[in-house]
């Protein structure tokens, strides 16, 4: 048996390894900067804030054996004048891949990393890993689903369309003295995870299988999701999560099983304008165990792609809650986006993140909330 | 030997490779044969620069491709604004891969008429798969001259409603037999493209044009200009380059 001291100097061992120069042998660097000025306004008060991001990012993909990948992020602003900043390292993933024959390649890929299974934009019960729905949902984003894990995983080609995907979920370091940063320890190895994924194609239809067993709380989620076109572009998942270790509920720790599912479908279609600009419409739903469904409809419009605009939004069917954004994108040179948004959100659903928008959405009141959000981003 | 549209768009298949060839009273079934069997090639590997204008600004994207046999093509951008986008087409569909996201996105039926990357290029100019002959019946419509060059004037109209275009004018170089014009219209009868080819020049044995410049005849003052920096031809391409798991590496 492993000592906890044993342990801690493992997990130490792993943070030096982590530290240690890496595999980037001709590194790319682009870097994303997006300077972001908002006003919210909600029950007769109104803030105004100022931020930015800058998210950097180094890769070598000139490499047909190793494919290193380092995201830096960094939320830049001003407290009381002074200039402070936030960094986190989003992705920080190594792939390679591994010749088994002479004719057959596998790929592996270790760190924080995504892994996208099932599909949705927003409502994507075939997602097992992420959740089908997400914690925290920025409408004016421009990627809404992007949340990673750290993981091993596994890739091994069965044909052109056809993959074999397992995956081990290893859990991160907790914290040991309330928020400090610096104390932290390994948790058991108990509470590690994993599955897999299977996907193929029937005939003209995209199908996809797959599970993940999570040891933070003992819990199986199998899922089956399938994708096609017929007169529009349609996927459709479904998934069961049950439970059977503790599960804490409102901070005590309680033996329970639970049985939770998910059912979420998608519409998708475009169609071009009759000036040749492009319409886009697309709808998601989902059916939630413990919770009221919802919808994501989203019609984007564009006289040009570097000229672009949008309407979505999320809809809890309780009648109450309720996030729409409405936007537009301009790109009037290489790299430089401008934009404008405008948001409202009405209703108290929490937990889902679904009436949130660039707010958390624990503040919400009754009383709607309104933000406007102009953002510059360049890219290098 | 396999045939390849050797480009990284389907529109190219009118405009990259010939070899002179003494011309004299062909058929334009015979005219469109030369265009086309003069691209031949295995394989091939290119870095492009695409560069779209229109009212709104303009933008520059450059990319990698390669492609071998005349169904897959793989492009993968590399301006910072895309990089790691990956485009795959194989036989009739389409993937995208968006690295961020980690999704992989087929692409069917209407979503195929979506223009790549904000360029006057749609994702249905890239399928294909089929010969010129196979996908139009052909008519040649006289001779003329482009840009001083003489040209024999071709009209295609598809076999298939299905089909990208159902007619297009193409003006076809009665010496290098590649194509310096091209016209891309509508059932009605409507303008919807139009494609001039020229940086005309001989490489590895191919005579290709490295310059297309794509005017979507529906948006004002738009146009997608789209050249050929390198291009390798019959170099050695994996056939796994053409994979789910080639677009998600």
């Amino acid at each position: 048996m492993v000592g906890r001291r044993g342990v801690a100097l493992f997990a130490a061992a792993l943070l030096f390894a982590a530290a240690a120069p890496g595999a980037i042998a001709e590194p790319t660097t682009s870097i994303d900067l997006e300077i972001i000025n908002a006003v919210a306004a909600q029950d007769d008060e109104s803030v105004a804030t100022g931020l930015g991001t800058a998210t950097v990012e180094f890769s070598d993909a000139s490499n047909r054996v190793v494919r290193p990948r380092l995201q830096i992020e960094s939320a830049f602003y001003e407290v009381d004048g002074r200039a402070s900043a936030l960094f986190t390292v989003p992705r920080a993933e190594v792939k390679w891949r591994l010749p088994l024959s002479e004719s057959y390649t596998a790929r592996f890929t270790a760190g924080r990393s995504r892994l996208s299974w099932g599909d949705g934009v927003v409502f994507n019960a075939g997602d097992v890993i992420n959740g089908a729905e997400p914690n925290t949902l920025d409408l004016t984003a421009s990627v809404l689903r992007d949340e990673t894990v750290w993981l091993l995983s596994g890739y091994f080609p069965l044909g052109r369309y056809a993959f074999f995907e397992p995956l081990l979920l290893i859990p991160g370091l907790e914290l040991t003295a309330g928020t400090d940063p610096a104390a932290v320890a390994p948790v058991g190895a108990d509470k590690s995870g994993g599955g897999f994924r299977l996907q193929w194609k029937t005939g003209q239809v995209k199908s996809e299988t797959g599970y993940v067993y999570r040891g933070s709380d003992e819990s199986h989620a199998p899922y089956l999701s399938l994708q096609g076109n017929l007169y529009v572009d349609w996927y459709a998942a479904v998934s069961t999560r049950v439970t059977t270790g503790e599960v804490e509920e409102d901070g005590g720790v309680s033996a329970t099983e639970a049985k939770g599912g998910n059912a979420t479908v998608g519409l998708y279609h475009i169609a071009q304008g009759p000036r040749g600009g492009s319409w886009s419409f697309r709808l998601e739903g989902i059916v939630r165990a413990g919770g009221d469904p919802a919808l994501f409809p989203e019609v984007t419009w564009g006289p040009s792609d570097l000229f672009t605009t949008f309407l979505r939004s999320t809809i809890v069917l309780d009648g109450e809650s309720s996030a729409s954004a409405v936007g537009v994108n301009w790109t009037p040179a290489t790299g430089l986006t401008l934009a404008l948004f405008g948001s409202l959100a009405t209703g108290t659903e929490t937990g889902s993140g679904l009436a949130g928008s660039v707010v958390d959405p624990e503040v919400l009141s009754d009383e709607p909330l309104t933000t406007v959000t102009a953002l510059i981003r360049y890219s290098f | 030997m396999k045939r390849t549209a050797t480009g990284i768009i389907g529109v190219v298949i009118f405009a990259w490779t010939a070899l002179p060839v003494a011309a004299a009273d062909l058929t334009a079934e015979e005219i469109v044969e030369r265009l086309e069997s003069n691209q031949v090639q295995e394989t091939n590997h290119a870095t492009a620069t695409m560069v779209v204008r229109d009212r709104f600004g303009e933008r520059t994207s450059t990319m990698e491709s390669w492609s071998k046999g005349r169904d897959v093509t793989l492009i993968e951008f590399t301006s910072p604004a895309e990089r790691g986008q990956k485009v795959l087409r194989t036989e009739n569909e389409i993937y995208l891969f968006y690295p961020d996201a980690a999704e992989l996105i087929r692409l069917q039926g209407a979503a195929l008429r979506e223009s790549m990357l904000g360029s006057d290029i749609s994702y249905e100019d890239m399928t294909g798969g089929k010969t010129l002959l196979e996908t139009y019946r052909v008519e040649l419509l006289g001779e003329e001259t482009i840009h001083g060059h003489r040209c024999y004037k071709v009209g295609f109209e598809a076999r298939r409603r299905n089909a990208a275009y159902p007619r297009q004018t193409v003006w076809i170089d009665t010496e290098l037999f590649v194509a310096r014009r091209s016209e891309q219209y509508a059932l009605s009868g409507r303008l919807l493209k139009e494609i001039e080819m020229d940086r005309i020049e001989t490489i590895g044995g191919y005579t290709i044009a490295r310059r297309m410049i794509i005017s979507d005849a529906l948006k004002r003052n738009s146009s997608t200009e789209f050249t050929l920096d390198d291009v390798q031809f019959d170099i050695q391409v994996d056939d796994d380059l053409f994979s789910l798991e080639e677009l998600s590496w």
